[in-house]
């Protein structure tokens, strides 16, 4: 019978050198040609072994292990290794991939071998729905919050980077090059255009009042009509009075 | 919604009521009036009333859109209303005389004591319904800010069940722990005494950790050994590629500092921080006491903020927390570091137990 080749990549040495132990001891016939880091090691030793298996941990520095998966494709098996069971990995055990859960038990990971052999010996290797699978995943990889809002904005103070919440924000102001930031305490510039703030704001906090200027309603102590249709707009803790121009001023109307 | 304008006058009734009102309201002080007087024709009454009555509602609807008035302000159009119906009522009276406008108004020259009694009851009429119709607006107003209460009342309520929730789960993160357990397994055998204290200090951050949910124990010196003890671990699952140290004033340690400030700052400095580089990181925390204030900095030299992960920080949380407990009395900056990673400062009032 031929001799397998696995890798095995997971961030955290003790855990690697752990699952090579057990290997070892439950599947003596596998050989263990090479243990990675993390993502892109993994994936240049897979290219360069060309292993049979590779036991992936999914998250690892520079490249996570579905990525890593995905860019190996046909080249090996893939069997992950997760810390904690995330709901949509469970949905690949029937699939071309396997996963098994840290801490890695004699019980669960001796299945897993006698699921690999009997694979290993159909010398086929189906290909999984990998967008499927990315999509399934990558809420649990990505660690995003809820709301996709933008929360904070990056902007340039002397020769420092702060970020600035937005919920301290009076108004963004369009400029020449910049686009201006007026908070609380001072005024910051940014490069992100107006436009593309007006998209990432979350749309009940924050409104495009005319082409230029975009307001924090949570800021805003008044509002006079004119008589041309268009809408001035008082602030608190600002004496600046912004325009709403008569495009944009319907919007309050129904406030 | 949220009412921008100081003042809405009719907000609380559709235009086509308010007409209606109006009307119903017009024709009563025109038999009334054609009563009182009894000479005149009552359809010329009626002419009369109904244009200055809707005259009236016609300016106040005008200066509502474009003007900010307040309830006195509102005599203007009520005035202004008036006269704009007697002027309308000539000029149906004259089309239908098929008279011109100029004769209508000599024949009236005759008349002026009428014409200034309907103008003065015109007024009072108005006047009352006007005062009707700002009752109505401030019963609904009022009812509408007990309302709005009512949801931020409810909005709080919720606010305080989602943090105490994300405070439980932020306790004990099943990544972390099942990790730790991981490496607790691994270490077994081939390193027992290392596999022991990675033990230990699981144990003692599970332990400060639940304590901590009772809320007795709002001390720094809780908070500083529930972090070496997580850095502890940290650092003997990721081995060389994570460097740390705290720097701390002895004199202060003993102070109040409320939880889940201080362990989420470090858990970032380490999960988007240090972890996702391949080389890691050094972070460095500095604790000190500068004016009455007690400042924390958290600085690493890990990955950075990028737009991507700004959101995923949590630090909208601590933002919260930080303004729930202090008001303005805290200050949570985030900066960049040179050359790379993140410094994450807090500065509270500092309180001695």
């Amino acid at each position: 019978m031929r001799k397998y080749s696995a890798i095995i990549a997971d961030d955290e040495e003790n855990l690697c050198s752990h699952l090579e132990t057990l290997l070892k001891r439950l599947w003596p016939e596998l050989q263990i040609i090479g243990s990675a880091r993390n993502g892109a090691e993994a994936l240049s030793l897979i290219r360069q072994e060309e292993p049979d298996i590779a036991f992936l941990d999914i998250k690892m520095p520079v490249m996570n292990g579905v990525n890593v998966a995905m860019h190996s494709q046909d080249l090996c098996h893939v069997v992950f290794i997760t810390a904690y069971d995330e709901y949509a990995i469970q949905a690949f055990e029937h699939d071309a991939l396997d996963y098994i859960l840290k801490p890695v038990t004699d019980d669960r990971l001796t299945k897993t071998i006698k699921k690999l052999k009997e694979r290993l010996e159909l010398k086929e290797l189906k290909q999984p729905d990998w967008s499927y699978i990315v999509s399934k995943l990558s809420s649990s990889i990505e660690q995003t919050e809820p709301s996709n809002d933008l929360q904070w904005i990056r902007a340039g103070k002397d020769d420092k980077t702060i970020l600035i919440p937005v919920d301290d924000i009076l108004f963004f102001k369009s400029g020449d090059k910049y686009t201006s930031v007026v908070t609380n305490n001072g005024e910051y510039l940014i490069r992100k255009p107006i436009k593309e703030l007006s998209t990432a704001l979350n749309i009940n906090q924050f409104l495009k009042i005319n082409r230029g200027i975009i307001i924090n309603l949570n800021y805003v102590s008044s509002t006079v009509r004119k008589i041309n249709g268009s809408c001035e707009i008082h602030l608190k803790k600002s004496n600046e009075i912004l325009i709403a121009s008569r495009k944009y001023s319907h919007l309050f109307k129904q406030m | 919604m949220v009412i921008l304008k100081n003042k809405t006058i009719f907000k609380s009734q559709p235009i086509w009521q308010q007409i209606i009102i109006v009307l119903i309201f017009n024709s009563l002080v025109a038999i009334v009036l054609h009563l009182i007087k009894s000479e005149g024709e009552l359809s010329n009454q009626v002419i009369l009333s109904q244009s200055i009555g809707l005259s009236i509602l016609l300016s106040f609807h005008f200066f509502d859109n474009f003007f900010e008035i307040n309830s006195w302000g509102l005599f203007i159009p009520l005035i202004l209303g008036s006269v704009l119906g007697i002027c309308i009522a000539i000029v149906i009276q004259a089309i239908q005389i098929n008279a011109n406008i100029s004769m209508v108004i000599h024949s009236l020259k005759g008349n002026q004591t009428n014409i200034l009694s309907t103008m003065f009851i015109a007024l009072f009429f108005g006047a009352v319904i006007l005062i009707y119709f700002i009752n109505r607006e401030n019963i609904f107003l009022t009812k509408e800010k007990l309302q709005t209460e009512k949801i931020i009342n409810i909005n709080q309520k919720k606010i305080i069940a989602e943090t105490r929730l994300q405070m439980l789960q932020a306790q004990i993160e099943p990544h972390f722990l099942f990790n730790s357990l991981s490496n607790v397994i691994s270490l077994i055998e081939v390193n027992p005494a290392k596999s022991r204290l990675l033990l230990e200090s699981l144990t003692d951050f599970l332990r400060a950790s639940l304590r901590r949910s009772t809320d007795e124990q709002k001390n720094l010196r809780n908070e500083i050994s529930l972090i070496s003890n997580y850095l502890d671990i940290m650092k003997i699952r990721i081995g060389k590629r994570l460097k740390y140290n705290i720097q701390l004033q002895d004199d202060i340690i003993d102070c109040v500092f409320p939880p889940l400030l201080l362990q989420p700052l470090v858990e970032n400095a380490i999960i988007h921080g240090v972890e996702p580089l391949a080389e890691g990181g050094t972070i460095d925390i500095s604790i000190s006491k500068v004016n009455g204030k007690l400042i924390i900095h958290v600085a690493d030299t890990g990955k950075g903020l990028s737009d991507k992960n700004i959101n995923s920080f949590g630090l909208k949380n601590i933002r919260e927390r930080l303004s729930s407990i202090y008001g303005n009395e805290a200050h949570l900056l985030i900066e960049e570091n040179k050359p790379r990673g993140v410094i994450a400062s807090i500065e509270v009032p500092y309180e001695k137990i």
